[in-house]
């Protein structure tokens, strides 16, 4: 059971930090990522 | 046959199925290869109108007809345009017919039936056999199994792949399954929920896919017991028989392997779909199979690389939640004291004689040198 929290612990903390790299990144990319669409003009 | 040989063998094993895998989407011959052959962005030379000595071809009527013109555009036609987003000079993507019955069609009724086969199966393996017993009963004994970080790389895979499997199942059948019965409205938000899901979580899935390759990749490398054990069946046909297997036996194996080359090819085509457009992944590898022998279309236009990429996600997702299910089973419900391994990390010693001897007599001889 332990183990098992610590697997939810790591994808928590992964899901946490991909969030916070892409938020670093330029606007284009953050739109890319969380819309799906990438019609760039 | 040497244990060199053996290796070898496997490795080449596994480059033809995935090799094959890749052949299966037809796309070098049969219909669906003829909808890709047909890459429209390579319009013959003579239908090109470009100004002469300032003056359009035709003045402003053109020459040709609107049917003409207009069913040039409907087959795929790719005109210029002065923006940076150069895919907007096709105004009508063929193709997507083809990627569209495909997806809704071969796709997701295969889908429905590898998923329905694995559960049926699995089912009545279970009235047949029953669940496999420990052969002298629970010892009271344990041996350590998986450390602390092995089963914690083991659940951060289990779990994000459960999570990414239910979200990407929605994206595929939820239509059909999901809508009935909550409605359009709150599918809607669900959907909306389950894609930020699937696109997050698949960072914790390569993590947690890293984790167990490093730790599990050296055990199970393949050996001869593993023939001993796959010419017995494993054993699971027959009560009471338990061939020698070191830590991970063939099928642990074969599902290790599995995880580790479709959790890869899943990862990349994921990356590719969540920053589409920037890694296309099939003109470079339709090109290095053409190289060994395939004939395979590599001048892929930037939509087709998507539509490619989407499909083969699919596949590959579909052929492992196939081996998941199977692996779910035989660690839980299908096998006592299986579970204890990714659970406390201690099992019974008499359950590792059982399904781990060689292992078991390691440990013993680590023990005894200490």
């Amino acid at each position: 059971m332990k183990a098992f929290i610590g697997g939810c612990v790591v994808i928590v903390a992964v899901v946490v930090v991909t969030w916070a790299v892409l938020g670093t990144l330029d606007m284009s990319a953050q739109d890319v990522f969380t819309s799906g669409s990438s019609v760039r003009l | 046959m040497g244990f060199g040989r053996i290796r070898r063998t496997f490795f080449a094993g596994m480059l033809v199925i995935v090799s094959a895998s890749l052949f299966t989407l037809g796309i070098g011959s049969g219909a669906g290869g003829e909808a890709f052959a047909q890459n429209s962005r390579d319009i013959p030379s003579n239908l090109i109108e470009r100004p002469v000595d300032g003056n359009v071809p035709g003045g402003t009527l053109g020459v040709q007809s609107d049917g003409a013109f207009w069913g040039r555009v409907r087959n795929g036609a790719e005109g210029n345009v002065s923006i940076m987003d150069k895919k907007a000079g096709r105004l009508i993507q063929s193709e997507g017919d083809w990627w569209r019955n495909f997806r809704n069609g071969t796709v997701s009724m295969y889908g429905v039936w590898v998923l329905l086969g694995i559960i049926i199966l699995l089912a009545v393996f279970f009235l047949v056999r029953g669940r496999i017993k420990i052969s002298k009963g629970r010892s009271g004994q344990t041996i350590t199994r998986f450390k602390f970080i092995e089963r914690v790389g083991h659940w951060t895979l289990a779990v994000s792949f459960i999570i990414l499997g239910f979200t990407g199942l929605n994206v595929l059948y939820g239509k059909y399954v999901v809508v009935p019965v909550i409605g359009a409205d709150a599918f809607g938000a669900l959907s909306q929920l389950g894609k930020w899901l699937h696109n997050f979580v698949g960072f914790a899935f390569m993590v947690g896919l890293v984790m167990v390759f490093v730790m599990w990749v050296l055990h199970n490398l393949p050996s001869r017991t593993d023939l001993i054990w796959l010419s017995r069946g494993g054993g699971l046909f027959s009560k009471n028989s338990h061939p020698p297997a070191k830590k991970f036996n063939a099928g642990q194996k074969f599902v290790f392997w599995a995880v580790i080359l479709c959790g890869v090819s899943l990862s990349l085509l994921g990356l590719s779909l969540m920053f589409p457009f920037e890694i296309p992944l099939f003109a470079v590898t339709f090109g290095v199979l053409n190289s060994i022998g395939f004939d395979l279309p590599a001048n892929l236009g930037p939509l087709q690389e998507m539509q490619l990429t989407q499909l083969w996600h699919a596949i590959v997702s579909l052929v492992l939640i196939v081996v998941v299910i199977a692996h779910i089973y035989i660690g839980s419900i299908g096998m006592e004291g299986a579970f204890d391994a990714v659970n406390s990390g201690e099992v019974d010693l008499n359950w590792a004689k059982d399904h781990h001897s060689i292992w078991v007599e390691e440990m013993k001889e680590q023990e005894a040198g200490q």
